[in-house]
């Protein structure tokens, strides 16, 4: 009798495991990010990216360009809501809204967003004595990716010294239900073999104009699907880490 | 009376006088790259909000209403993304002339085309047109060519593939391409063949148009060789003009890694030669329709903007490559001499964070045939830390001594290399110099913050 409850209990934890939501974060941050003597207050956010991307049933992988730009209002909403729940101004730079004598915007902000962008994908955060840290969850290091200087009177301009880079990239994959879920656990498994399984990865990168560094830098993904509720919990979360 | 006349004619002449001698001089002693000024042009807004008019004329039974709503889409979205990127020229000095030249070959088409230039800052020599009648010309095109007649036939080329729909065709083909043949091997040498077939037929289409326009369709064939070699190319070592000890570097054997990459499909070499024999014996015509001095205006801003590109997309060695080319005709062009100091700065930076290999793989991609610029890389992948740092220090600290009451970006370099390599403490002293000469620069926050 006890050899079978524990193997009922053991497969229960199995299924609650396969069907629970999993993910990966990762996290560097310089020590000087949000150190007592600077607190961020205010963040501006260039352009927030929102992604949309179906592999059908023959591995064709499109981008739902229509779908994407309407979630894109959305996380707009989100990122701003959630930062000022966690006491952060956010001034968002929406190119949505840009008008015919924003040339600010191409002379500044879209030269910054690219310059950031590639430093965090051509360069590492740094540790002591210019080594580059082994890969953990959070990470704390001495210098972050080098961005150009002539950014820094952007700083006075925007009131604060902090740019950022958000984005979602959501992936659904074609349905691929397991066939053991549906045979050991019915109602489970009729439920995943019909719903397709989804990516999603939530990125922000922030740079601090003033000391031409990227700051802060962080990637999560959630295996289930960009809603509005499931972005609202990984962006609060984001959010609560930064001002930390 | 005569006496007023005599004093118009001296006011005249040193108002031209001093017209001429900056726009003459201006290259020689400095550059100022283009930067985003005034409002947003009326047809580049329109692209930016994604509000282009996709036509599609070519009646294809196969393709669905949702497919080619999809097009539309997919050309509308992907034209806001590019001119949202910041990397598309308005306002500049080089788009008139260029639209200029499309205006006249437009002329001679049987049928009114709308057809749109745009200048962007890719250093690739490429041109693109999209469906919508958006035609895009990278400035790294305009800095390759040599006459009014080479870009003649690119933009007659480029039209002729709007003209003929292909970038429709081409999207109807990506769609049903997994129905033509089985294997993904066919399907790429089928998508070869088409796209070669599409290429000549432009080319067919752009040497009817140019003969028309008048201008010499010799062209076709210069500007097929400049595709896959880069015509700034020396045997010379550009590297000795940086510094003595480098003359060593020639002994290095480069071959290995000239072979390593492979050039594009749309310049790989069997196409081009293809295209090129297909091409018919030369006619007569002219080089230039419009302006001598305009191209030549055009084509010395388009080399400079390749260098503050290619330095903007981190390209450093190709930056480095470019500067030191140039600087064979300017040799006391400060722009160049900074941008050498600066490429310098961010390869030793790359090289010290030990990611300089994952830099040049980035750009691994040679944008043409250039055995000097092979040469550079090879240079950086081999030197070592330290030889590079003395290498680098004397250079930079040259120009800083020379320029550091005209040039901002050399004194902030020199006090970011002096910051690198001994720490703040030694490199105060240029900082301070910065806040003193250049007090409201775009680096003064960044200065004011190392000091604190």
């Amino acid at each position: 009798m006890k050899t079978s409850q524990g193997f009922l209990l053991f497969v229960l934890l199995f299924l609650l495991l396969q069907t629970s939501c999993r993910g990966t974060l990762h996290i560097d941050r310089t020590k000087n990010f949000n150190s007592k003597t600077t607190d961020i207050e205010k963040l501006v956010c260039l352009d927030p990216d929102f992604e949309l991307l179906m592999t059908s049933g023959k591995k064709r992988t499109q981008r739902k360009i229509k779908r994407a730009s309407a979630k894109e209002i959305q996380l707009n909403n989100t990122l701003f809501r959630n930062a000022q729940k966690n006491g952060i101004a956010i001034e968002m730079i929406d190119t949505e809204r840009l008008n015919i004598s924003d040339t600010p915007y191409f002379r500044d902000l879209a030269p910054l967003k690219r310059e950031i962008l590639q430093a965090s994908f051509l360069q590492d955060f740094i540790n002591k004595k210019g080594k580059i840290p082994e890969k953990q969850i959070f990470n704390r290091h001495e210098s972050g990716p080098v961005i150009g200087s002539q950014f820094s009177h952007l700083a006075q301009q925007y009131k604060t010294p902090y740019f950022s880079i958000h984005g979602v990239t959501s992936h659904r994959k074609p349905v691929r239900g397991k066939l053991i879920l549906l045979v050991t656990a019915p109602p489970l498994g009729v439920a995943s073999f019909f719903s397709p399984e989804v990516d999603t990865y939530y990125y922000t990168i922030i740079a601090n104009v003033e000391t031409a560094e990227i700051v802060y830098r962080e990637i999560r993904r959630v295996d289930a699907p960009a809603s509005d509720t499931n972005l609202n919990a990984v962006i609060y979360d984001s959010f609560k880490i930064i001002k930390k | 009376m005569k006496i007023k006349i005599y004093k118009r004619l001296i006011i005249s002449f040193f108002i031209l006088l001093y017209g001429i001698i900056p726009a003459f001089s201006q290259l020689t002693d400095n550059y100022t790259p283009i930067e985003p000024k005034g409002k947003i042009p009326e047809r580049f807004f329109q692209s930016l909000k994604g509000k282009t008019s996709v036509k599609i004329v070519v009646e294809d039974e196969q393709l669905s209403k949702r497919q080619k709503r999809e097009f539309k889409t997919t050309t509308q979205f992907a034209l806001q993304e590019l001119f949202l990127s910041g990397d598309i020229y308005y306002n500049d000095p080089c788009t008139p002339y260029v639209r200029q030249i499309t205006k006249n070959l437009l002329k001679h088409l049987p049928e009114s085309a709308e057809v749109d230039v745009f200048i962007s800052r890719f250093v690739s020599p490429n041109a693109a047109v999209w469906q919508d009648g958006t035609l895009i010309l990278n400035i790294g095109l305009l800095a390759q060519l040599e006459n009014e007649a080479q870009l003649a036939f690119v933009i007659a080329h480029e039209i002729g593939h709007h003209q003929l729909h292909h970038p429709f065709r081409q999207y109807i083909r990506t769609q049903q391409l997994s129905n033509i043949q089985k294997r993904t091997l066919d399907n790429l040498k089928a998508q070869v063949a088409y796209n070669r077939q599409n290429e000549q037929d432009a080319d067919a289409f752009a040497l009817d148009l140019l003969a028309k326009a008048g201008y010499t369709t010799n062209s076709a064939h210069e500007v097929l060789n400049l595709l896959t070699r880069d015509r700034f190319d020396t045997n010379e070592n550009l590297l000795k003009d940086l510094h003595p000890s480098l003359g060593a570097c020639k002994e290095i054997d480069i071959a290995p890694i000239l072979n390593e990459g492979s050039v594009k499909s749309h310049f790989a070499p069997n196409m081009i030669a293809q295209r090129q024999e297909r091409l018919p014996d030369t006619q007569d015509g002219q080089l230039f329709l419009l302006s001598n001095q305009n191209f030549k205006r055009m084509n010395d801003i388009a080399q400079f903007e390749v260098i503050e590109n290619a330095y903007r997309g981190a390209d450093y060695t190709f930056c480095l490559y470019r500067s030191l080319v140039l600087k064979k005709e300017y040799p006391n062009n400060i722009y160049l001499k900074s941008k050498i100091a600066e490429s310098l700065f961010q390869l030793y930076l790359y090289k010290k964070r030990d990611r300089l290999l994952q830099l040049l793989r980035h750009h691994k991609q040679p944008h043409y045939s250039a055995e000097a610029h092979e040469k550079i890389i090879c240079y950086m992948k081999r030197i070592d830390e330290n030889a590079f740092r003395q290498m680098a220090e004397q250079l930079i600290l040259q120009y800083y001594k020379s320029l550091k009451e005209q040039s901002e970006s050399i004194v902030i370099t020199q006090a970011k290399f002096t910051e690198l390599v001994y720490g703040i403490d030694k490199a105060r002293p240029y900082f301070d110099h910065y806040l003193e000469y250049y007090k409201g620069g775009k680096h003064t926050q960044y200065v004011k913050k190392r000091l604190e």
